[in-house]
């Protein structure tokens, strides 16, 4: 695929998001991002930023079917993947599929789930498949999970464990918008706005699912030089000899990386990666893979600390090998 | 710290040798100062400006001086010349007064050219007194003036390079001789731009292009650009910034943005793209890279012309300093001190006592002084009282002024004819003896007074007199143009003036001017003190200065530093404050329980003796440690001995420290603290 065609593609998908999502235009576009690079996002952020409203407006405009997941302490995991009910009709168990099987999947609180019904659903995004009663069944393409989690409410909450939360992509921290943004947002409800009737924003689709693996698939072509292979592991190893890090990120850290560094090269309109695509996605690859020493979170070192301090210290590469 | 201290001794040696240098250089000052000169001498002093520049320009008042100049080896040779060219403006009213050249010829300053000089000028004169010609510093505080005057230059363009230019910890982006072996992976073409001057990359980028040598041209091109930018301080330099980074501090000057982006993207397309570079895309990016340095350049070129326009500004308001035109006296206390009189101004008035600063026994502060009245000094009956005392009760003073002489004084001004003055009846003695004064300014002393004159014109009227007064004289001149350096431009008056006033002690020159400014405090507000000290233009300018940096690089000139990381307690202070919490709770043994408890867990966990015993598990520490096992058992038992005790007190209500003290508290602590310490190196895989 043309660079310029595919950066125009991702400007387009962009720009109708932002129609009914306003002021999160990082957001979008790291979503975006992880989706071209097929990987899953952990949007962590407390209730009412438009989360939901981003996975609906995205499926939408990328033509891709969505279903919504809202994790409680008693979600079994046959509610995530679906099981084989009788059919009195027909005197057999069949198959009914669960909310999983979508192209876009919105987890709602997902650290509000046991650690059971988390990892049927951290399974399905590992694998891109389902197995229930010995029957594995593949998860429609693309499948993509945006998960979210409140870092306020602690009380009655399964954290997820640090190897399941290396299977997200990356982590995006979403804040309050800005005065101005909340009065634009304001002003649109003002105008008829309606979040739940998506129909009649008008937003449309600017490419089909097919579309959006082929262009998945087009990121293999964008070339990545030796010297940032070099970059990238460089980074990834200085996690692992921070003082103030206990666990660093895992060489699926390096892989997230390399494949999120692609994507924002052609979403750039460039079929070659630049240090500035890893640098740019470092934080919100590594942020959730680090664990810090007890010491370190006493003193409230944080991990975006931390990775700051590595890629302030990480010589980029000057030139090609 | 033996560092810190050979490095202060060092300093302070410097600043030793820098004294003693200052001292020498005051010594060299007053010895050359002591050397009887001539007035050829004074005048061969640059400053004198009219001697030397045949533009300067001369007010009406000292062109009367021009009939009177010799043809002939003059002392002044530009004051002749000086006659001819365009009369002087003089500048704003005030003792720092000083004068500009001005337009000859025109109504405006027909209107405003000064007129002779008269009695009737006397009190416009009063608020125009005549500048200070000396600053009455000695030579050790000019010599340190001036030294703090450079350190000050030195230290303003420290600051400026260090808030403009590169940090000094800042790794510069070209790489370096020594990397190239470092990183032999790297091939030596894309490691050759270690030039760094701009102009020479560029132009080396251009001759590389031209020779096809695409690759290194756009190298060249992209560290020609990167090194003005981060030398101008738009952009900071590290080993790990990208290029990207460098385009984001460029956010808020869009007209170098957006050329130093495009630049950019073919710089990375040359270092990580894989479509080969062409001829035309390195033309391109030149040009860009001339559009961002011709944009620096600019904001350069725009900062020096204003700076040259002020300057300029500057230029044409060329002043010359009043006290060495030829109305100041500068010249003559330069003479007079050679030869080794002491004269200086005098600060306050005549009737003020110099020993107690105050007004009470009037004429006492002139004992042993020799008052000098000028033209300006607008004397009061008050200080003509104490002059005159001081006079009969043996003192001595001259009066060279137009102004009113007092009664007492039996002296009245008339007028003389002619400018060449003759000494009245040989009574000074010399070969040169001979006045030429200008102006028609002469003397009358009555015929039953005590005196005699000096200087007669040709009519016998004289122009200066010695007046006897009790036990002491006082000399009159009919003005003080005789002690201005405009009379030094006379051959012989200089000789004059010394044998005239040798032998008085210790002169004062009483000028109005100087005594009113004195008086007052000085200047009324910052305003004025900057009008008087002549700062008004540097000021402007470097206000100018400001804001030229400020328009360049907006807000971000001042180069923004970082805010102060917060401060955050250190994991050792959280675990202090929490023994100190258990310390006023008086739950020591708590506390000890808690560790044991914790500690023997930890034991546990690693070696894999949790239910087996305290044996098992002193047999495994000592396999493991090599250390005596019944040592460790009694540390271990100990240590389950604390937490039991501990525990069954809690649940009884007892005073579970009883029988235990502090010091045996915090050896069990330490002595399991190294067990644990000990075993916490077992491998993972093995705990």
């Amino acid at each position: 695929m043309n660079p310029e065609a595919f950066s125009e593609i991702c400007d387009g998908i962009q720009r109708e998001v932002e129609r009914v999502l306003v002021g999160q235009d990082e957001l979008v576009q790291q979503v975006l991002t992880a989706i071209l690079a097929r990987g899953h996002v952990l949007i962590e952020g407390v209730p009412g930023l438009g989360k939901t409203l981003l996975v609906r407006a995205l499926a939408r405009v990328l033509g891709c079917e969505s279903k919504r997941i809202q994790f409680t302490p008693d979600l079994m995991p046959t509610d995530v993947t679906g099981g084989n009910v009788f059919n009195q009709r027909t005197q057999t168990f069949d198959f009914v599929p669960g909310p999983v099987f979508a192209q876009l999947l919105l987890g709602d609180e997902i650290n509000r789930a046991p650690a059971k019904t988390q990892s049927a659903l951290l399974e399905a995004m590992q694998e891109h498949c389902v197995t229930t009663d010995g029957v594995t069944r593949s998860l429609p393409r693309p499948f993509f999970v945006v998960a979210t989690q409140n870092p306020v409410e602690s009380q009655g909450t399964y954290p997820l464990p640090e190897a399941q939360l290396d299977r997200f992509l990356m982590k995006v921290e979403v804040g309050h918008p800005s005065r101005e943004v909340e009065k634009q947002i304001l002003r649109n409800h003002v105008q008829g706005f309606d979040a739940a009737s998506l129909d009649a924003t008008g937003l449309r689709a600017v490419i089909s699912a097919d579309d959006v693996v082929a262009m998945q698939r087009a990121l293999g072509e964008i070339r990545v030089d030796e010297a940032l292979l070099d970059y990238i592991t460089d980074i990834v190893a200085r996690t692992r000899a921070h003082r103030s890090i206990e666990l660093g990120a895992s060489p699926r850290a390096s892989i997230a990386l390399l494949s999120g560094a692609r994507a924002t090269a052609g979403m750039r309109g460039r079929d070659f990666v630049i240090p500035d695509d890893v640098k740019s996605l470092a934080p919100a690859v590594l942020r959730h893979r680090i664990i810090l020493v007890p010491d370190a979170e006493f003193e409230g070192i944080t991990a975006d600390e931390c990775i700051r301090e590595i890629l302030a210290e990480a010589p980029v590469p000057k030139s090609a090998a | 710290m033996r560092e810190a201290a050979r490095v202060f001794r060092t300093r302070r040696r410097r600043v030793g040798i820098g004294l003693a240098i200052l001292v020498g250089l005051t010594m060299a000052a007053k010895t050359a100062a002591a050397e009887p000169r001539t007035a050829r001498q004074v005048l061969a002093n640059d400053a004198f400006g009219f001697c030397h520049d045949e533009r300067y320009p001369l007010t009406e008042e000292e062109a009367r001086w021009c009939p009177l100049l010799p043809t002939e080896d003059p002392p002044c040779p530009a004051f002749a010349a000086a006659c001819g060219a365009p009369r002087a403006v003089e500048g704003t009213a005030g003792p720092w007064r000083q004068r500009r050249a001005g337009q000859q010829g025109t109504e405006e300053d027909d209107a405003e050219k000064p007129r002779e000089r008269g009695p009737d000028d006397f009190q416009r004169q009063k608020s125009e007194p005549a500048a200070i010609p000396d600053s009455g510093l000695g030579p050790l505080a000019h010599v340190l003036l001036w030294v703090i005057v450079v350190l000050m230059v030195i230290v303003v363009l420290a600051q400026f390079r260090g808030t403009l230019g590169p940090s000094r910890k800042d790794v510069p982006d070209g790489p370096k001789p020594d990397e190239a072996e470092d990183r032999p992976d790297v091939p030596p073409a894309t490691l050759e731009p270690d030039l760094t001057d701009v102009d020479r990359l560029l132009a080396r980028a251009v001759a590389r292009a031209e020779r096809g040598e695409l690759e290194a041209a756009v190298a060249d091109g992209h560290a020609a650009l990167v090194r003005r930018l981060a030398e101008r301080g738009h952009i900071r330099l590290h080993a790990s910034r990208t290029n990207g980074d460098h385009v984001r501090d460029l956010r808020g000057e869009p007209a170098l943005q957006q050329p130093t982006r495009a630049v950019m993207r073919i710089v990375e397309r040359v270092q990580f793209g894989h479509a080969p570079i062409s001829r035309t895309d390195v033309d391109r990016l030149i040009a860009q890279v001339r559009t961002v340095l011709g944009t620096v350049a600019g904001a350069v070129l725009l900062l020096w012309t204003a700076l040259a326009c002020t300057a300029e500004g500057l230029e044409r308001t060329k002043e010359y300093p009043w006290s060495h035109s030829p109305s100041g006296t500068a010249g003559v206390l330069e003479l007079l001190r050679s030869y080794g009189m002491e004269i200086e101004y005098r600060k306050s008035t005549l009737d003020r006592d110099h020993a107690h600063g105050d007004h009470g026994d009037h004429g006492q502060g002139l004992a042993g002084r020799t008052p000098i009245v000028l033209d300006q000094a607008a004397l009061d009956d008050a200080e003509w009282s104490a002059l005159l005392r001081h006079v009969r009760a043996g003192g001595n003073a001259v009066v060279a002024t137009r102004e009113r002489l007092p009664p007492e004084l039996e002296v009245e001004h008339v007028e003389r004819e002619g400018d060449v003055l003759e000494p009245y009846g040989g009574l000074l003695e010399g070969e040169s003896t001979r006045l030429a004064v200008p102006g028609h300014e002469g003397l009358s002393m009555g015929g039953d007074v005590d005196g005699y004159p000096l200087w007669v014109d040709a009519a016998g009227t004289p122009y200066a007199v010695v007046r006897l007064m009790g036990e002491g004289t006082i000399i009159v001149l009919a003005d003080d143009r005789l002690l201005t350096n405009g009379a030094l431009a006379i051959p012989g008056h200089d000789t004059m003036l010394v044998e005239l006033l040798r032998g008085l002690p210790r002169l004062e020159l009483v000028d109005g001017g100087l005594r009113s400014m004195t008086a007052e405090g000085g200047a009324k507000n910052p305003f004025d003190a900057m009008s008087r000290a002549h700062l008004t233009p540097v000021i402007l300018q470097l206000l100018l200065l400001v804001l030229l940096l400020y328009l360049w690089r907006g807000v971000h000139f001042g180069r923004p530093r970082d805010p102060p990381p917060p401060s955050r307690r250190r994991f050792v202070e959280h675990v202090d404050a929490l023994a100190q919490q258990y310390h006023r709770a008086g739950a020591r043994r708590h506390a000890l329980r808690l560790y044991v408890g914790w500690a023997l867990d930890r034991v546990q966990e690693r070696l894999g003796g949790r239910r087996r015993g305290l044996h098992h598990l002193a047999h495994r520490i000592a396999t493991r440690t090599g250390r005596d096992e019944t040592e460790i058992m009694r540390i271990l038992v100990e240590a389950h001995d604390a937490r039991d005790v501990s525990h069954q007190a809690r649940e009884s209500g007892q005073d579970d420290s009883a029988g235990y003290g502090s010091e045996d508290d915090l050896r069990v602590l330490r002595e399991l603290g190294q067990l644990v310490d000990v075993t916490r190196a077992t491998p993972k895989g093995k705990a």
